[in-house]
């Protein structure tokens, strides 16, 4: 059988930064085998299937939800990218911090769960994460930052900018991956707003940035091959076994890293026969619900990108006692309001609520070995009352602009892209399946990265966070 | 029962199944049509202009961006909306006929324009950012 001294089960954000730490600090003799479930659909062919090619030979890849299998809840999606570079290909590159009380929701509000570590703990990495994905951002933040972002901040819109003014800190252009300047390979963002799939190339993406990690001469990388158990001897990882095509393999390796989403990270330890009773419990991510603003005599125009800003003013505070924290993200695609004269004195924006990690959403085995099965009643009360207080609280934030009026969606969309909490950090197996530097708490030598190990999920997106967690496990394990 | 409600039901009824009928098998096409020429009224634009999107817009199958319901949604909400009932779903119904309109202006000069009302608004091509990236007109590009 074939021995590795490490091997890594995904290439998406998380499997590539802990690669990345993994290979700056691993002597040259290392093996390390990446075992990737797709394919590399590079971004120029995924553009001439944007662009309407029928000549194109990826168009069969694995719709997310064909590959698992789903019990309920038609209202509520889970999306990804199971290709290389996994949802590095989709994500739309927002990437704010999480704020230091995040870290802390227990034992400043009494809900969820506090994390192991701290803010702090993790603030160098949030730096170099942001450093390795060229993050254009402001100098000032409403969470601490001891390092500058290392690329200009995007332009505000004429509203940010009223809004910014009345806030401060509390509103700030939204830290980004889609390149405020031309960087490495990327081009410059130019405001397309289809970020999915950016016409230009501008946003980070494995591919276009940490493409050479798989080029190293210390790793090798086998596509189509998708693990589905792993083999183990007194609490330690013995082998992992994928399938490639029809052909089952099983190789052995010193260090096993689970570099998948959190609804395959599960999966594989459950079907590897874990039996701690949080793995793949607590399924969630946030919920996010639009609002139009209509302004008077007021042109909402001059903002870049498709997301120009945060806003934190209901994100934290004694609030999350009662109901979710929200992060408002003000939309900047080509939206108009049907009224002629009117036609951009609007403003479109997101709330975006966080969601407890609730036992009863998990992910399980089903009868086919290859298939997670998902379970999910749906997001808590926390979220529904943050819901009911939205309308109100939207309007006493906002009352200093030249309101027309407010309108709501009333509605949440089926999902934020932003699976988490299947496989919950802690500093006890008793509440939760890895420590606080990413190690399951029976499997000794098996890491479980990403952002299934998030205690409680904040308001922010998780892309950052979970990119400097796998910086700083493989910093501080290697 | 009497007959006059008997008939008051029925003349009621067959009513309510006509205009039913109609809405539904009304053509979504057409319906597009009638509301860019409603809600752009006030715009310089020759109607050609309309038809010429219109034809490029079925080219590409556009509306296939309004799933089935969404499409029925448009179509019941258009056709029974007045000023003394308010519809369910009315801000979707709100959403997704500025999509629409707004679609046609992209695709047109009128935003590049900056919204000049007294320059001729002309069809320019289908807006697509795949094709024509860096076109959003509201961007800091085009209001430095």
């Amino acid at each position: 059988m074939e021995n590795f001294d490490l091997i890594i089960v995904g290439t998406g954000f998380a499997s590539s930064f802990f690669l990345k730490k993994y290979l700056e600090k691993a002597s040259p003799g290392k093996r390390v085998l990446v075992l990737e479930r797709g394919i590399l659909y590079p971004h120029s062919e995924r553009l001439k299937k944007a662009r309407g090619s029928t000549e194109n030979v990826f168009r069969k890849t694995p719709l997310p939800e064909e590959t698992f299998q789903y019990s309920n809840n038609a209202d509520k999606t889970w999306t990804f990218d199971a290709n290389f570079g996994g949802s590095s290909n989709c994500w739309t590159g927002c990437t704010p911090r999480f704020m230091p009380n995040d870290f802390r929701i227990k034992t400043l509000y009494g809900v969820g769960q506090d994390w192991p570590l701290t803010y702090d703990d993790l603030e160098p990495y949030y730096c170099e994460a942001e450093d390795i994905m060229r993050i254009g951002g402001p100098d000032k933040t409403p969470f601490p930052k001891s390092k500058p972002y290392p690329l200009p901040a995007q332009e505000l819109s004429t509203v940010d900018k009223l809004i910014q003014e009345h806030y401060g800190n509390l509103y700030i252009s939204q830290p980004t991956a889609r390149a405020t300047v031309p960087t490495g390979a990327r081009n410059a963002c130019c405001s397309s707003a289809v970020c999915s799939l950016c016409p230009v190339d501008s946003k980070f993406t494995i591919e276009n940035s940490l493409d050479t990690l798989y080029k190293d001469p210390r790793v090798e990388i086998r596509y189509g091959c998708q693990v589905f158990n792993m083999l183990t001897a007194n609490d330690h990882i013995t082998s992992v076994i994928y399938k490639q095509g029809k052909r089952e393999v099983e190789v052995a390796g010193e260090v096993i890293v689970l570099g998948a989403n959190p609804i395959f990270n599960a999966h594989i330890l459950l079907a590897s026969g874990d039996h701690n009773i949080h793995t793949g419990r607590g399924l969630c991510e946030q919920r996010g619900t639009f609002a139009y603003l209509y302004l008077k005599d007021l042109d909402n125009v001059g903002g870049r990108s498709v997301i120009t800003a945060n806003g934190f003013m209901m994100y934290d505070g004694g609030h999350r006692k009662e109901y979710a924290g929200c992060l408002i993200e003000n939309f900047n695609d080509p939206f108009i309001r049907n009224e002629p004269g009117k036609w951009r004195k609007m403003v479109k924006l997101k709330f975006v609520l966080e969601d407890l990690p609730d036992e009863r959403n998990r992910v399980i085995l089903s009868d086919d070995p290859l298939k997670p099965r998902i379970e999910y009643v749906g997001h808590g009360k926390y979220v529904d009352k943050a819901m009911d207080a939205l309308e109100e609280n939207i309007r006493k934030v906002f009352s200093f602009l030249p309101l027309e009026g407010i309108e709501m969606d009333g509605f949440f969309q089926k999902t934020e892209g932003h699976i988490c909490s299947t496989t919950r950090m802690s500093n006890s197996p008793q509440d939760g399946v890895v420590d606080k530097n990413l190690v399951h708490h029976q499997y000794r030598n098996l890491f479980v990265l990403g952002s299934g190990a998030f205690p409680s999920i904040a308001p922010a997106n998780p892309t950052l966070t979970l990119s400097a967690l796998s910086l700083m496990t493989a910093d501080k394990n290697f | 029962m009497k007959r006059r409600t008997f008939i008051g039901i029925a003349a009621i009824g067959t009513l309510g199944l006509a205009t039913s009928g109609r809405i539904l098998l009304s053509d979504f096409d057409r319906l597009v049509a009638k509301i860019l020429k409603e809600d752009t009224a006030s715009l310089k634009i020759d109607p050609k202009q309309i038809d010429m999107f219109m034809h490029d817009a079925n080219k590409v199958r556009l509306w296939d961006m309004f799933s089935f319901s969404k499409k029925e949604l448009i179509k019941w909400s258009f056709y029974l909306e007045n000023p003394f009932l308010k519809l369910p779903y009315s801000v979707k119904y709100k959403i997704y006929r500025s999509q629409i309109v707004g679609m046609f202006l992209l695709s047109t000069n009128y935003f590049s324009n900056k919204m000049n009302n007294s320059i001729p608004v002309q069809y320019k091509g289908i807006y697509n950012p795949y094709f024509t990236p860096c076109s959003n007109p509201f961007s800091n590009l085009y209001y430095a």
